[in-house]
């Protein structure tokens, strides 16, 4: 299962859009801080690339929780962001629900033949999926059949993701080399700046072109 | 009855025309009943007669339905293909008819259907198929026939149950029915008609209120039969306690199931299909497991390395891999450093100097930066061998052995750029895809001068190539696999 076309072009908008609202310029930022920038702005064109799925909500709900995305988010989501981070009462109902249920049973059956098999394989299995809603975002909140398929869709936008990164960085890189191939021939900053929109279009192209052959 | 019984003559004779055949076959069976016959004699009598008469798919086609009345019950269950999915409609249809028993005999009636064991069924749909196609039939019509028809043997079940009626016999019972059918003196087809499509949906969509609603219908044509009354009331009864007698009837059915083999004609009761449960939490129970293997195979075909059959141990593949990709966004969004000081120029409004500069303005000034760039890098040299490289080839710098450091700095003493920008070109060669490259060739001019290649050498590190660090980077993306 591959991510269409259609993604991959939103997701590539995004993430240079993404780059532009985090003003990378700036070189004092140290690296850190421009790791996360550019994992957020990942992750956020991913999500909005993607458009409205359970896994994408609570990604943005779990990046907005930290203070510094908030003005990003706000940025890129723009009437959205109000509607996609409300809080979401059932999903957090849910897991209150279980962890009481969880542990009133513990309480009361305590250590009940543990030695079954059935039972057995059926824990092992609980516990990974325990561990992969950790994993997906949103995942809380999910029931087995539904946590899988939102693994599958969340699978397939990380592959593409993956994929369209490493294009765009070796787009970047040829791009930047022909840059200075240019730059030390071409007149100021005018020239470059010129250069500027028709080079993202290119970039997009060119990114577009790489991840189709792969 | 004889224009219809003519009508039949014909093999591409309509499944209307094979209803009325039935009818008329029930209501020659009546007649010779009032007559005085012999119960017993009937259905031998009956239906042959009437055999003469009809066509030789017919024929074959009613003697099968007679003779494996108990079987059709199955093979109901069978063909209510298109109008829900088989087996769902088939515990559907046993639950429903474990609801219309009696409660003395939990599954009478039911069982009989499904008495006979899923080895017969096949053989049997196939021929009962045969020849609906042979007669020409659509198919929904046949059903509804055969629907009239079980519930007529239905109907049959109850009476012996009640003690009335004088056939004890599956067969013979069916003789019964069109005593119940016949009596009505209505018009032939109508009634069936009528009832085709409530009938049948009274079947398929089990207990409670659509159960009432087919076992009305049925009251209509019945109501004058002596027998119908108390059954009618006693089908509604037993309906309303349905539900519980499902449960009950399934237990018994699911335990007498396991034993497999045909019962005899007196045992009634209700027998599932080999494997299968007629209880509705159970039919929800397997729906959720198939959709679960279903999402699960697909997962397969995306993951690598998931040839495991196991269900623990595939969500482990998928834990890994989805960990994997995480930590890959990770690495890229870290190496991007290079790529995204280059996106600034391209990208933003210009409003510092150009990049072209950028790259060897951070060589230049040598003495803050690269203090600045040394700290940074054992910084992350404790975290992440594979992001320090990473960090510093962004930078347009490699790390490597001092000996070679030594090695290229005397080499540049006398300087062979080509040397030193091949060394430095292959140590840019990186599975990451962004080398020093861009930075190479600036970085041989400021390092024929002495402060620069301490300054390279002063970064050594136990890798001695780029190489190494192309394979530093690809353990530290590769090593949360392992």
């Amino acid at each position: 299962m591959r991510a269409s076309s259609r993604f991959k072009s939103v997701f590539l908008e995004q993430m240079l859009m993404g780059f532009q609202l985090s003003g990378f310029p700036c070189r004092t930022m140290s690296l850190r801080a421009r790791m996360q920038a550019i994992k957020l702005s990942a992750d956020v064109a991913m999500a909005v690339a993607r458009g409205s799925r359970r896994w994408t909500h609570g990604l943005i709900a779990h990046l907005s929780k930290k203070e510094d995305n908030k003005s990003f988010l706000k940025c890129i989501l723009g009437k959205q962001y109000e509607r996609l981070t409300m809080p979401c009462y059932s999903s957090w109902k849910i897991q209150r629900c279980k962890t009481i249920l969880r542990r009133s049973f513990r309480e009361r059956f305590g250590k009940q033949k543990p030695a079954q098999a059935c039972t057995l394989a059926r824990s092992l299995v609980k516990k990974r999926a325990q561990v992969l809603k950790r994993l997906v975002p949103g995942g809380k909140a999910m029931d087995g059949y539904s946590l899988l398929d939102e693994t599958m869709d969340y699978v397939v936008c990380l592959q593409a993701q993956v994929d369209l990164m490493r294009h765009l960085l070796g787009a970047f890189e040829a791009s930047k080399l022909r840059a200075q191939t240019k730059g030390t021939s071409s007149q100021g900053r005018k020239s470059i700046k010129d250069e500027t929109d028709g080079n993202k279009k290119d970039l997009i192209e060119l990114c577009m072109h790489l991840s189709d052959n792969a | 009855m004889q224009p219809s019984s003519r009508e039949m003559q014909g093999m591409a004779g309509s499944m209307n025309g094979g209803i009325s055949h039935s009818v008329a076959v029930a209501q020659i069976a009546l007649r010779e009943l009032q007559n005085g016959h012999g119960g017993r004699q009937i259905p031998n009598s009956g239906p042959q007669a009437s055999f003469d008469d009809g066509a030789s798919g017919h024929d074959d086609f009613l003697d099968q339905m007679l003779s494996s009345l108990p079987s059709s019950w199955a093979e109901l269950g069978n063909l209510k293909n298109p109008w829900d999915p088989p087996e769902a409609g088939q515990r559907i249809f046993g639950a429903g008819l474990a609801g219309e028993t009696s409660p003395e005999e939990p599954s009478a009636a039911a069982a009989e259907g499904m008495r006979y064991p899923p080895y017969d069924e096949s053989s049997l749909l196939a021929n009962r198929l045969r020849q609906h196609q042979i007669s020409g039939g659509s198919s929904p019509n046949g059903k509804a026939m055969m629907v009239h028809l079980d519930h007529q043997s239905q109907q049959q079940m109850l009476l012996p149950s009640l003690g009335r009626s004088p056939v004890a016999s599956g067969d013979s019972g069916l003789l019964s029915l069109p005593l119940t059918l016949g009596t009505g003196g209505y018009d032939v087809d109508a009634p069936f008609k009528s009832l085709n499509p409530t009938g049948g949906e009274g079947l398929f969509n089990g207990l409670g209120g659509p159960l009432h609603r087919a076992q009305s219908a049925f009251g209509h044509p019945q109501h004058q039969g002596g027998a119908s009354m108390p059954s009618q009331n006693f089908t509604a009864a037993a309906a309303t306690g349905g539900v519980g007698q499902a449960a009950s009837a399934s237990a018994s059915a699911s335990a007498s199931a396991s034993a497999g083999g045909g019962t005899g004609p007196p045992r009634q009761k209700v027998r599932a299909r080999r494997g299968q449960a007629t209880d509705p939490h159970s039919i929800a129970e397997r729906l959720r497991r198939e959709r679960i293997a279903d999402r699960m195979k697909a997962l397969q075909e995306l993951v690598p390395n998931a040839n495991k059959t196991d269900k623990a141990s595939m969500l482990d593949e998928i834990i890994d891999y989805v960990k994997f990709l995480q930590l890959q966004v990770k690495v890229l969004s870290m190496s991007r450093l290079g790529g995204a000081a280059a996106v600034a120029p391209l990208v933003a409004d210009m409003s510092s100097e150009g990049q072209s500069g950028a790259g060897s303005g951070g060589a230049n000034s040598s003495g803050d930066t690269l203090t600045v760039t040394e700290h940074q890098v054992a910084k992350l040299m404790e975290e992440d061998m594979g992001s320090a490289m990473q960090y510093l080839q962004g930078k347009g710098l490699c790390l490597m052995p001092i000996s070679l450091a030594s090695a290229i700095s005397t080499a540049t003493a006398c300087p062979p750029r080509p040397l030193s920008s091949s060394s430095l070109s292959s140590a840019g060669a990186c599975h990451l895809g962004h080398g020093i490259l861009p930075g190479g060739p600036h970085l041989p001019s400021p390092s024929g001068d002495a402060p620069a290649s301490p300054g390279v050498s002063a970064l050594t590190a136990q890798s001695a190539m780029a190489n190494g660090a192309a394979e530093a980077a690809k353990e530290a993306v590769t090593v949360s696999k392992a």
